[in-house]
């Protein structure tokens, strides 16, 4: 039996599942900062101000992302795994920014704000993790690296407005 | 990346690590059945129990664990596996003309992930302090504080691990649909031709994908409540033994608002598809087009949409701003709207109609009559001044024992009825089919119209027992109500001795017994593995066109040419 599944119709298949899983993704972080933006209306909430490497962090996911869409432009296999390496430096900033934290004493529990923190930002970093197994399987096979993109730069987007929301608000 | 591998070879590959949509439908199927004894199981002791109160069958905290764990068994592991992911499996390919789902390897992921989540909520029974006791709602603090009740231990955190690997399983499942329905519909198949039942698949799909994450978040902070000492749902100042807590500043509202962001459209991803079977079925025995198909598509747009805002109604006795609380009702009850235009539409296609009245098609009036007849009890649990006496009672028990119960069982065992040729290329006995519709229709009605009176007099439900005496009225009734429970439950019996004796040794029929148009009937039973020998059908046709003078005597299959006739 031939499959009649040509190459155009894999790929819009792609998108669209793609599409769809981003749009369950949009709805889980939209539930978490609707219950923190609720919470932080009550009279005891408390802002806790967080270690400067917050910034450092966003700007090398944002390197990222800007070191794949040139690699992607450029066919630069080097910009490419630029992009992978940054993804990961990235995670582990996240994790020194969690161990500054608990030095400093603020742990998940200690405040709502803390803990919104821990657990926002860990969700985010599994997603960005998922990202890197994306990106990787879409170098070693050119064909999914285009969602592996896009999952990417949606990740990005989800992390300022994750800063947006816990962090400037 | 291919939808279609070659043929598998060997029984793992057949029947068990299965990518075949049609295996996998019927994977699930068989299991939402086994849950289902589970299920029945733990509603007799119920029934037991509160048929005879002073026997003391079970202890009051194991008492709430049954029921907890019969309603999530029932509403996850059996309505949603059988329904939605069994028929869906089965039907949607078969239905739009593709050779299987998009991604078969994710699909058989999807169906071994639900496998440990049926046994984890399983075996919650054996652990500490039993299975979880706070309801298939799981509000803290009953659900957050381990301390709380026994079933609060070890048993709600499977719970909760049941529920995750449920959802992944389900987000699967569902971006398996929507990219099959949306991208791999065959030649012709433009989506005004899909049949009804795909639609309503379709909308259930994107409904359960843009609702269920709410519950991953709530399910997330719960543990972390449960587990990392955070305090998102619970409150200050409270006290367990002679200390107190040292939580502070969370509210079990916000949990209540997420978990039911959810929960209301999960009512509609499981009784919208049951109305889509419901709808293909009469169609194909009143030999007749369905009334006003457009229609129906837009009222299921519309109800689906609404079914996204109106989750607070779930909630006007735990308290909100008054002006929110009308809103809820206002919106709540603008779903008549598009549920009537369904409702008048399903009765315009029965309209002096010559119906054959095939166990299917009893089971699909059966279906049709338990929307009309558990609606109306929607009516005043809508309104939030009615639902704040109704609430706590049996009012709702039986209210959604017949929109998630009977509506969606009816439709369940039509659509197995009707389309059991084409999953074995046998049939099933009719004659014992028509006797299981009755004792399974007859029962149901009179057991949930009861719990509807006991509610009018003030039954509180989730209680192991009458505890005040002004509700004996009501009480008076559990015995019947138990007597007539322990015949549905008996009478299933006779559908699963029908179904596996039939699977292996029912009567052979043809590709299409019924004289059905839609596509799933224009190939072989059961269909071969890629679904059509051959090139795929093209499509010329709407979806229900019956009538003298079709290309195949009174219809036309979806995929017979134009001008053939």
């Amino acid at each position: 039996m031939t499959t009649e599944c040509s190459v155009a119709q894999a790929r819009t298949n792609g998108k669209l599942i793609l599409l769809a899983f981003l749009a369950t993704v949009v709805m889980l972080f939209a539930a978490f900062t609707a219950a923190y933006l609720i919470r932080r209306t009550a009279e005891d909430w408390q802002t806790i101000p967080l270690p400067a490497l917050v910034w450092v962090n966003t700007v090398i996911l944002l390197a990222s992302s800007a070191s794949l869409e040139v690699g992607r432009r450029n066919c630069s296999m080097t910009s490419l795994k630029c992009a992978v390496f940054l993804g990961v430096a990235f995670v582990v900033g996240q994790v020194a920014m969690w161990i500054q934290l608990s030095t400093a004493g603020v742990f998940l529990s200690s405040h709502p704000h803390s803990s919104f923190l821990y657990v926002l930002s860990g969700v985010h970093a599994l997603h960005v993790l998922g990202g890197v197994g994306g990106l990787v399987h879409g170098l070693l096979r050119r064909t999914t690296l285009e969602f592996a993109s896009l999952y990417w730069h949606f990740v990005d987007v989800v992390w300022l407005y994750l800063v947006l929301v816990l962090v400037v608000l | 990346m291919e939808p279609v591998s070659h043929a598998p070879q060997g029984l793992l590959g057949k029947y068990v690590f299965s990518f075949d949509h049609k295996v996998i439908g019927i994977q699930y199927l068989i299991t939402a059945m086994v849950m289902a004894i589970f299920a029945s199981f733990l509603a007799v002791i119920i029934r037991m129990q509160l048929a005879s109160p002073e026997n003391k069958i079970i202890l009051p905290e194991t008492y709430l664990s049954v029921v907890t764990i019969h309603g999530t068994i029932m509403v996850f592991f059996v309505i949603s596996l059988g329904l939605v992911s069994g028929l869906g499996n089965l039907l949607i390919p078969l239905c739009v003309g593709a050779r299987d789902m998009a991604y078969p390897f994710l699909n058989m992921l999807s169906y071994w992930t639900i496998v440990p989540a049926c046994l984890l909520i399983l075996a919650s029974f054996l652990v500490e302090g039993g299975a979880a006791a706070a309801g298939w709602t799981s509000y803290p603090p009953l659900s957050a504080l381990a301390e709380a009740v026994p079933g609060s231990g070890l048993g709600q955190t499977l719970w909760l691990l049941a529920m995750a690997l449920f959802i992944a399983s389900f987000t699967m499942g569902g971006l398996n649909y929507l990219t099959t329905i949306l991208n791999m519909r065959a030649r012709g198949m433009s989506m005004m031709r899909m049949p009804l039942v795909v639609w309503t698949f379709l909308i259930a799909t994107v409904l359960g994908l843009l609702a269920f994450p709410a519950l991953t978040a709530a399910a997330i902070m719960l543990l972390f409540d449960r587990h990392g000492g955070t305090s998102f749902f619970l409150s200050s100042g409270m006290i367990f033994g002679d200390e107190v807590l040292a939580n502070e500043g969370g509210t079990p509202l916000l949990f209540q608002h997420l978990f039911w962001f959810l929960g209301h459209p999960e009512v509609y991803v499981l009784v919208l598809p049951a109305i889509g079977v419901a709808f293909d079925i009469i169609a194909t025995y009143t030999r007749r087009p369905l009334f006003g198909y457009r229609l129906s598509v837009y009222s299921l747009l519309v109800i689906a949409f609404l079914s996204m805002i109106v989750w607070g109604h779930h909630m006007f006795v735990t308290g909100m701003n008054p002006y929110v609380g009308e809103y809820f009702s206002i919106a709540t009850v603008l779903i008549t709207l598009p549920f009537t235009v369904l409702g008048l539409n399903l009765i315009a296609s029965l309209w002096r109609a010559r119906m054959r009245l095939t166990t299917a098609m009893l089971f699909a009036l059966g279906t049709v009559s338990a929307v009309g007849t558990g609606g109306l009890g929607g009516l005043y649990l809508g309104t939030a001044a009615a639902d704040i006496f109704f609430h706590e009672t049996y009012f709702v028990v039986g209210h959604f024992h017949f929109m998630i119960g009977t509506v969606t069982f009816l439709a369940l065992f039509g659509a197995i009825y009707h389309w059991f040729p084409k999953m074995f290329g046998r049939m099933l006995n009719e004659k014992l089919g028509k006797l299981h519709f009755w004792l399974t229709i007859v029962p149901m009605f009179t057991m949930f119209i009861l719990m509807h009176f006991q509610g009018l007099g003030g039954s509180l439900r989730r209680t192991y027992t009458q505890i005040y005496d002004f509700s004996e009225g009501g009480a008076a009734l559990h015995p019947w109500i138990s007597g007539v429970a322990y015949v549905v439950v008996g009478a299933q019996i006779l559908f699963f001795v029908n179904f596996f004796f039939s699977a292996f040794a029912g009567g052979r029929v043809g590709d299409n017994p019924w004289r059905s148009t839609t596509l799933e009937w224009s190939t072989s039973s059961p269909p071969p593995h890629g679904n059509w020998e051959g090139d795929l059908p093209v499509v010329e046709r709407d979806p229900y066109e019956y009538g003298e003078g079709g290309t195949e005597g009174d219809f036309s299959p979806q995929a017979a040419a134009q001008g053939a006739s």
